[in-house]
């Protein structure tokens, strides 16, 4: 199998890509060749909406404990 | 956004999280402060093989039975595959007192619509204090698996309303049949 490498091609999240050679056997291997400006713009906005996501998820997790522990657990009464 | 940023980010997510678990901690320790919330904590060793002739585990004195202070203390043998006896009679609104053992592998028990919920260990005797509210039926199963049998083993805990419980001379009242 031939591999080629250093062809100047549009990946699929529409970001220029540099032909660079690379000395890794397999295309897995080969590092993304993108620009360390692209990939700041891009991780920009990123972690509002993972932040977002996830304030979201805890607060739910907390509502749902609480509603169970106030309206299920204490309300069967103690044991000890 | 830099390292610094990310890590301030990661800091102030920590923060929250820690802030989460400190709200349920605080929960936690506040209820069972003001409520005198624990868990059952009652160990105690009993023979297994003795149990059906001597101790307070013999058939005769299994079952619910009021003390002289009023409280009642409910006796039951968990077994393959059955618990000992199919029902217990208990009135509302008095402290009860479960005192359970094992004769041959662990079985576990829990009251359907209560905390109560225990394992029961042969060699052991697992003790738990509560209180029924509200009179009605509630189911038992064992909830550790057992053997074969063990989706068969249950139980039922009748909570009669106070002016029902009659217990007769020897501070005993057993389950009418059918139930």
């Amino acid at each position: 199998m031939t591999i080629e490498f250093g062809h100047e091609r549009d990946s699929e999240n529409g970001m220029e890509t540099y032909p660079e050679p690379s000395a890794a056997a397999r295309p897995q291997d080969v590092a993304d060749d993108v620009r360390e400006e692209d990939l700041l713009r891009v991780l920009q906005d990123v972690p509002r909406g993972a932040f977002a996501l996830c304030a979201i998820a805890v607060a739910l997790l907390i509502i749902l404990w609480l509603a169970i522990y106030f309206g299920v657990f204490l309300p069967r009464g103690p044991v000890s | 956004m830099n390292e610094r940023e990310i890590l301030r980010t990661e800091l102030r997510w920590v923060l929250i999280v820690a802030g989460a678990v400190g709200i349920i901690v605080a929960v936690i320790v506040i209820s069972s402060a003001a409520m005198v919330l624990h868990p059952p904590s009652n160990v105690e060793t009993i023979d297994p093989t003795a149990l059906h002739v001597e101790g307070e585990f013999v058939e005769s004195n299994l079952g619910a039975v009021e003390n002289p202070d009023g409280t009642i203390t409910a006796r039951i043998l968990a077994t393959q595959f059955m618990f000992v006896p199919r029902c217990v009679v208990v009135p509302a609104g008095r402290r009860v007192t479960f005192r359970i053992t094992s004769p041959d592998v662990i079985h576990g028990m829990l009251i359907d619509g209560t905390n109560v919920n225990t394992m029961v260990m042969p060699g052991y005797v697992s003790q738990v204090n509560t209180t029924f509210p509200e009179p009605g039926d509630r189911f038992v199963p064992c909830h550790e698996y057992c053997g074969l049998g063990h989706g068969g083993m249950w139980s039922m805990i009748r909570v009669v309303p106070e002016n029902e419980w009659k217990p007769d001379a020897d501070g005993r009242m057993t389950c009418e049949f059918p139930y």
